[in-house]
């Protein structure tokens, strides 16, 4: 079973999509060490998709759908911006000392690491980004 | 999120408890920035304690970032310390516990400070 929640694509709706998160997570009883990984992700593809996605087309909406399966968890974000595939920007290097360190760039890298998938696709002109990751056992 | 700043007089404690998201990230850099520049000007390592720290993403990691820099910049030493599981996650993750020195406890961190 599917969840979907649709908020304007503007920053504060990420308030909204958390506390759907939250709800999906208390109503299938979830762990809640991994919703913690989940609030983070979803920050982070919310925060770049009205930040960077969607900010030259405005008064649009970003869907967030939310399934279980098998102890998969996934996550999808949709969203009605310009073609843009985060997943194609480069990546922080991780390794390089304090002072090289980009200050930028660490949202999607986390993401990328934290989930067991990530992937995009451009579909009926909106930017989907699909991810998921298989429950830990140990709560 | 909130965050208390204590000027010690062998160091200054910065603790920042709740969630450091994109939204609290702005206020608390400020604080963070005006309390590193205090250090700064007295001499006095930086202790970060993130006992209270129940969730943190990368505008949060940010924070601590330009905080790491300014302090090495102003010859301070900089010390993060009682991660939370799922805050030491992100660290580990981010690869920030290899340019931020991060240890286990306050205990640690003082003894550090003083020992050095």
């Amino acid at each position: 079973m599917t969840h979907s929640t649709i908020v304007p694509a503007t920053a504060p709706e990420l308030e909204t999509l958390r506390g759907a998160l939250g709800a999906f997570w208390l109503e299938n009883h979830l762990p809640p060490g991994d919703l913690m990984t989940f609030e983070l992700v979803l920050e982070e593809v919310f925060i770049n998709v009205v930040s960077y996605g969607v900010s030259q087309t405005p008064g649009t909406s970003v869907e967030m759908r939310l399934a279980l399966n098998d102890g998969v968890v996934s996550l999808v974000c949709i969203d009605q911006g310009i073609a843009f595939n985060p997943l194609e920007k480069e990546l922080p290097d991780v390794n390089a000392a304090l002072e090289d360190r980009p200050i930028g760039g660490l949202g999607i890298f986390l993401v990328e690491e934290l989930m067991d998938a990530v992937t995009y696709q451009r579909r009926d002109d909106k930017n989907e980004l699909h991810m998921s990751k298989r429950l830990s056992t140990v709560q | 999120m909130n965050a208390s700043i204590e000027n010690l007089p062998n160091m200054t404690c910065i603790r920042p408890s709740g969630r450091l998201d994109f939204e609290a990230a702005a206020s608390f850099q400020t604080q963070v920035d005006q309390a590193i520049a205090e250090s700064v000007k007295r001499q006095a390592p930086v202790v970060m304690d993130c006992n209270g720290l129940e969730y943190v993403s990368s505008a949060g990691l940010r924070v601590f970032l330009v905080a790491a820099r300014a302090a090495k910049a102003g010859s301070v030493a900089f010390i993060v310390c009682s991660l939370t599981p799922s805050v030491k996650e992100v660290f580990d993750v981010s690869g920030f516990g290899r340019i931020i020195d991060v240890q286990a406890d306050f205990a640690t961190a003082s003894a550090k400070i003083t020992g050095a």
